[in-house]
């Protein structure tokens, strides 16, 4: 019950989080002059300490402690969970175009050349790398600005292509 | 232009993601588009799409043809498949 209970005082510690800096901002410009004393005070959402003594009598103390880390302790491991199952997500949909440039670089190799605005094929024609106006504005699909890295064959075409989408909208005119 | 997906030919994979990571597979076209490039350097886009109509994956052509070549290749659609116009046209 303390676990939940910390988890629920972070919780509430979140939402309070716009009273606290307006509190905050007021407290200044009260000090500097700005603002009469007291003049704007936003209030605070409890946080009842409902799990004290619910199940077994502990010293306050101990509960606070126990509250405290659990509540943390939950938080922490779902961020991280979260992050780790975004991270995946992310690495599918979504990079930066830093990346995708050094990838381009790495994926195309030494003497590569540029055979139409922005698409750029390996010295050996095998690997290809696409980023054009269309792709980056975009024109087609709804899935974002994205480039792509292809694999051809011997007659041009394509049996692998990875699409790869931007986390940030790239200059126009960059390709 | 247009075509309808009936199948594929398992000889190019589509994956959403960057080469050096595990990327996902993207799913099969319900039906796919030949688009011109208005860029300078011209060229023709294969536009996969979704049965709703959506493009989720593309590839690009120099020629018409070469893009067509790039159909029959992955979803053995044949000229003869190829209509005017979208589906919903």
């Amino acid at each position: 019950m303390n676990v939940v209970n910390g988890v629920t005082d972070i919780g509430i510690s979140i939402l309070n989080l716009p009273a606290a800096m307006t509190n905050g901002i007021a407290s200044v410009e009260e000090y500097l002059g700005i603002l009469p004393d007291g003049s704007i005070r936003v209030p605070y959402i409890p946080a009842p300490d409902w799990s004290y003594g619910l199940i077994v009598q502990e010293d306050q103390a101990s509960h606070d402690w126990s509250k405290w880390l659990g509540g943390n302790g939950v938080v922490i491991l779902g961020t991280l969970a979260l992050g780790a199952a975004m991270g995946n997500i992310g690495s599918h949909s979504s990079v930066s175009s830093e990346v995708v440039l050094a990838e381009a670089e790495s994926w195309l190799g030494p003497g590569y050349a540029e055979i139409s605005p922005g698409i750029f094929r390996s010295a050996d024609g095998l690997r290809q790398f696409r980023m054009v106006t269309a792709d980056l504005l975009p024109t087609h699909g709804t899935i974002g600005p994205h480039v792509h890295f292809e694999v051809l064959d011997a007659l041009g075409r394509v049996t692998r292509i990875y699409t790869s989408l931007f986390t940030e909208r790239p200059l126009c005119g960059e390709s | 232009m247009r075509a309808p997906v009936v199948g594929s030919t398992g000889k190019t994979q589509q994956y959403v993601g960057i080469p050096t990571e595990i990327p996902a597979l993207i799913p099969n076209a319900a039906w796919v588009e030949i688009a011109t490039e208005d860029e300078a350097g011209g060229g023709y886009f294969l536009l996969h799409c979704d049965s709703a109509g959506k493009c989720i994956a593309d590839t690009w052509h120099q020629t018409l043809n070469q893009a067509k070549q790039q159909a029959e290749f992955e979803f053995g659609i044949k000229d003869l498949d190829w209509m005017a116009g979208r589906p919903s046209e």
